[in-house]
């Protein structure tokens, strides 16, 4: 359905009844999609699934650099690697024993606390520099942490990685899901807070205008530190179930060629999911988090499914690259041009592709940085 | 005690000693006048108050406190209200939006509870939105309540910003060239407004400004700034027909102009009454009509500025005032 | 634990490898410089010019693929000219639809220019695309010398001199050259710059194509053996350092290119130990990469314009 149509149908004075019949049905989907499908399909799909979850995490946290302050994180993996690296160390089961409770509590704050200290001094060298130089700044950090800090041998399990199994409670793949979900819950809250309180507002007029913020009595450096500890504690959380996952860490994932992967990986999401709307990067980072899995399932029955098999991960690079650059060029408003529309529909408002946003986009993937 | 006092405030960029031993104050209810010609250090001095810039040398007071470090932020939170040149706004926010932001020292919540969103902060917010409202519809703005900053005409926006700086509840209000980009018609009704607001607010005014009539009209004193010195001070009347600030600020073909924009007497005169009427009966507002050269005089020698300059002006200051009173 | 001093050859061996690692950072550096010089870009993508000459290069020296064989020397002329193709199609594709937006948006649109060539790459041709170095090529022995018993490649040099050849004539080019000049003028003033009678387009091609021109070189240089040529190994290995030698030398200077690469190049590789940690704690490997990070953190806040920079 193209965007006119669908307009068109909607300009139309339906009656309102229809039109919120049509609204559950959505959510009812939308439910069933989220909540019970893995588990309904059973085998991997819910792994699937909270990768998809962590993904998301780590999305709406980096969401909150580029698209609240404008301060561009190309390092942000290192950050999911602190969260990983310390959740592991802090539960530190061994392979025998399910984590305690309240370990396993404790591990998530220690991660997200570790995360959230790891970024703001990351963000004390942002007061200083800025631009494209900060750009570099992040890169480097986000290899240095990765490479030297994660390869501390007493804390990467001597290069043979750190177990660190889940709770009893939360010991199918389908239960950690929901808890996943639960965290993005949480996390989404915040956020949503976030826009909503004095610090949301502090934070896009310092993106906008550090001068004018000032006139406003915001303190720009303590905004842009508060910042930078959020996204980290969010990040931090994100990697510590990333470890849950797999229930194990390796510094491997983070450092090297596949940390450098994630470090833009994480970058493309936000940008194709579109600054400044949470509902496009929700999505976006979804995609990415199951391209791998989707592109198996689309391959697995063409005649493509050896040639992919033997390409995976240049097939869905090259995937990324075209969405990142055709939202960066022809539309930088991202897939929140869509997605939030449909999103406000959801929330009982009108359906309009047009009317939200200051001309719609144009401030949206301006990171200024 | 004066509102704001700025003492032997100097400056220096690379080459170009921007300002040197500026000094002058804002008393109580005041609405100051800082004029002069482009690049006379204007809106640097306008820098060196509201702290975005630090000055070498010199002391900026508020209410007998210095505050010449003061980080801009701190001391937009204890009661400098300020405007921009060129509208500074958060132009990808809505009207609202703006107006809350401004507001940010009066949300008194925490950052964490912002985020938990305690019943609080919801309260806080919503008083935040009826500040907001009751402003809006003061300015007579509340049709854009909702609309994005950066679409809105500019002279729509002129307003906003005093809007905004009035929300963040000024004891003074720094006005950095308010009728920029407006027409005649437009700066009248400004002055009129701003004559308005001080009565409403019970505030305190430093105006920058290039629009002659303006000043002359709002303003209870004026300090004439040329090459970063302070060259001249007194009532708008006086400092109108100065020669040497004529000659400096203008140039001489435009005396004319000057001649001109000033020429409706009576006006000036109502604007006076409007003073009155609006309760404004300190001290110095009455000298302006009776002797401001006694003021002027008294002052000049205070700050011990009494160069060969200021002789001739004071000279001429009283010249101008034999005429008026004969 | 490995460490970087062997006593056998005293200092001679983290030098002569300091040296030719820096001339890699070098090379890639030199097109950085261009284009920030040139157009005010971070170019992610400058490692993948290097990483598609390479590639091109290999599948015609050594015909895969279905492509034709062809000598060394031609095979190494149509690497580096797919690398400067490449590079006027990133111009004019991604970069001057963008050309207003803010510079970090755009370095984001190199970014997606490095991912698509990496991936494109890995889908032609994902094995280690190992070219022969030029002594192969022309059956010599490898060694031009031993200094203290360390041998010296004539691979090696050839990166060395390359750099130092391009680094002067790029510094040349810009100072002599009526071309080079308009590239300076644009970049300072580009309303200026028209006004006078200059093609702010014609320029960004201009600069584009020396990026891929050098980019292009890097890569054939720098893809011989002992390093293994893979998809995105460039802009993964080596581009981030490249960064921080153009920025520590002085991101709008070409000599800096030359100094930034060998002085990071050197620190590196001094600082490349294992280093022993709080006794329990274990060793931390990377302390090359560390150490780049504080110089490159301590030139940014001390003297952002870098060693050789004249503006920031």
């Amino acid at each position: 359905m193209t965007a006119e149509a669908s307009l068109a149908h909607h300009a139309r004075p339906g009656t309102p009844v229809a039109s919120w019949v049509g609204r559950v049905i959505v959510w009812l989907g939308l439910g069933y999609l989220v909540l019970l499908l893995p588990g309904a399909i059973g085998g991997e799909a819910s792994l699937d699934a909270s990768q998809a979850a962590i993904y998301v995490l780590i999305g709406l946290s980096l969401h909150i650099l580029i698209g609240y302050t404008g301060q561009i994180s190309l390092g942000h993996q290192a950050f999911v690697g602190t969260g990983s690296l310390v959740a592991a160390n802090v539960v530190s089961t061994g392979t025998s024993h399910a984590a305690e409770p309240v370990h396993f509590g404790l591990s998530l704050v220690a991660a997200a606390a570790a995360a959230a200290a790891a970024a703001v001094v990351l963000g004390a060298v942002a007061l200083r520099i800025t631009g494209l130089y900060l750009a570099l700044v992040t890169l480097v950090f986000g290899s240095v942490a990765a490479n030297a800090i994660f390869s501390i041998s007493s804390l990467n399990g001597h290069e043979a990685g750190v177990t660190a199994l889940r709770p009893a409670s939360l010991v199918t793949d389908y239960r950690f899901y929901l808890f996943c979900l639960l965290l993005i819950v949480l996390v989404m809250y915040v956020d949503i807070q976030l826009g909503k309180s004095k610090t949301g507002r502090a934070l896009a007029a310092l993106q906008e205008n550090e001068l004018v913020a000032q006139a406003f009595a915001v303190n720009v450096m303590k905004f842009k530190l508060i910042a930078f500890a959020l996204s980290g504690a969010f990040a931090g959380l994100a990697g510590a179930l990333y470890t849950y996952r797999v229930q194990s860490f390796s510094d491997k994932n983070f450092s090297g060629t596949p940390g450098f992967n994630l470090a833009l990986i994480f970058v493309v999401m936000v940008v194709v999911g579109g600054l400044g709307s949470r509902a496009g990067v929700v999505v976006a980072s979804a995609f990415f988090g199951l391209i791998d899995v989707l592109l198996d399932l689309a391959a697995k029955h063409t005649f493509m499914a050896q040639y992919y098999s033997d390409h995976k991960q240049y097939v869905s690079g090259l995937i990324g690259a075209l969405l990142l650059l055709q939202t960066v060029i022809l539309n930088p408003g991202g897939l929140g041009q869509v997605v939030d529309p449909v999103a406000r529909w959801l929330r009982g408002g009108r359906f309009s592709l047009h009317g939200h946003g200051p001309t719609s986009g144009s401030r949206a993937a301006d990171v200024r940085a | 005690m004066s509102v704001l006092e700025v003492s032997d405030l100097s400056i220096r960029f690379g080459g170009l000693q921007a300002l040197l031993d500026v000094t002058f104050k804002v008393d109580e209810y005041e609405i100051v006048g800082l004029i002069g010609p482009n690049g006379a250090g204007k809106t640097t001095a306008f820098n060196c108050i509201t702290g975005f810039y630090r000055p070498d040398r010199g002391h900026v007071f508020y209410r007998g406190q210095d505050v010449t470090g003061m980080p801009p932020h701190r001391k937009s939170a204890m009661g400098f209200g300020r405007t921009f040149q060129n509208v500074g706004m958060v132009k990808s926010s809505t009207v609202i939006e703006n107006l809350k932001t401004a507001q940010h020292a009066s949300a008194d919540y925490g950052v964490v509870s912002g985020l938990v969103g305690t019943g609080g902060v919801r309260e806080t917010e919503r008083r935040l939105e009826q500040r907001s409202d009751a402003l809006l519809e003061l300015l007579g703005l509340t049709d854009v309540r909702d609309s994005y900053v950066g679409g809105l005409p500019y002279g729509t926006l002129k307003l906003l910003e005093l809007g905004c700086a009035l929300a963040t509840q000024p004891d003074i209000l720094l006005l950095d060239e308010p009728s920029s980009g407006m027409g005649p018609e437009e700066s009248h009704d400004l002055g009129d407004r701003l004559i308005e607001l001080r009565r409403e607010f019970d505030l305190t005014m430093l105006l920058i400004e290039h629009h002659v009539p303006l000043v002359t009209r709002v303003c209870d004193y004026v300090y004439v700034l040329n090459f970063g010195q302070l060259l001249a001070e007194g009532a708008p009347s006086v400092i109108q027909t100065h020669p040497e600030v004529v000659a400096a600020y203008l140039g001489g073909e435009a005396a004319d102009a000057l001649e001109q924009t000033s020429a409706p007497a009576e006006e000036a005169a109502l604007a006076a009454e409007e003073h009155e009427a609006a309760g404004y009966v300190r001290e110095r507002a009455p000298a302006q009509k009776k002797s401001p050269v006694k003021k002027v005089a008294k002052k000049t020698t205070k700050t011990a500025k009494a160069t060969a300059k200021k002789a001739t002006a004071k000279k001429a200051v009283a010249a101008e005032t034999a005429a008026e009173e004969s | 634990m490995t460490l970087a001093f062997d006593p056998t050859t005293g200092l001679v061996s983290p030098l002569v490898h300091g040296l030719f690692q820096g001339s890699a950072y070098g090379l890639l550096g030199l097109g950085l410089v261009l284009l920030y010089k040139s157009n005010r870009i971070f170019n992610f993508a400058q490692g993948e010019f290097a990483g598609v000459a390479a590639l091109v290069a290999y599948l015609f020296d050594t015909g895969s693929k279905g492509l034709p064989k062809v000598p060394y020397a031609v095979a190494i002329l149509l690497g580096v000219a797919a690398a400067v193709l490449v590079a006027l199609l990133t111009e004019r594709l991604v970069v001057r639809p963008m050309f207003h937006r803010p510079r970090v948006v755009l370095l984001v649109g190199t970014v997606g220019v490095a991912l698509f060539l990496i991936a494109v790459e890995g889908l032609v041709y994902q094995d280690i695309a190992a070219l022969r170095p030029i002594d192969q090529a022309l059956s010599i022995d490898p060694i031009f010398t031993r200094l203290d018993r360390v041998p010296v490649l004539w691979s090696d040099l050839a990166k060395l001199i390359m750099l130092l050849a391009l680094a002067a004539a790029a510094f040349l080019f810009f100072r002599l050259s009526r071309m080079g000049t308009a590239i300076l003028a644009v970049s300072q003033d580009a309303t200026a710059a028209r006004a006078v009678g200059i093609s702010v387009e014609r320029t960004s091609m201009l600069a584009w194509g020396l990026a891929g021109l050098t980019g292009g070189i890097a890569g054939v240089l720098l893809a011989v053996p002992p390093f293994s040529t893979t998809p995105g190994i460039f802009t993964g290995t080596i581009l981030t350092t490249a960064f921080a030698a153009a920025v520590v030398g002085g991101i709008t200077s070409l000599p800096g290119a030359f100094v930034g690469g060998v002085l990071v190049g050197l620190v590196q590789e001094f600082a490349s130990a294992d280093l022993p940690l709080v006794p329990g704690l274990g060793s931390i490997r990377g302390g090359g990469e560390l150490a780049v990070a504080i110089v490159l953190l301590g030139i940014l806040l001390v003297r952002p314009k870098g060693l050789l920079g004249s503006e920031t």
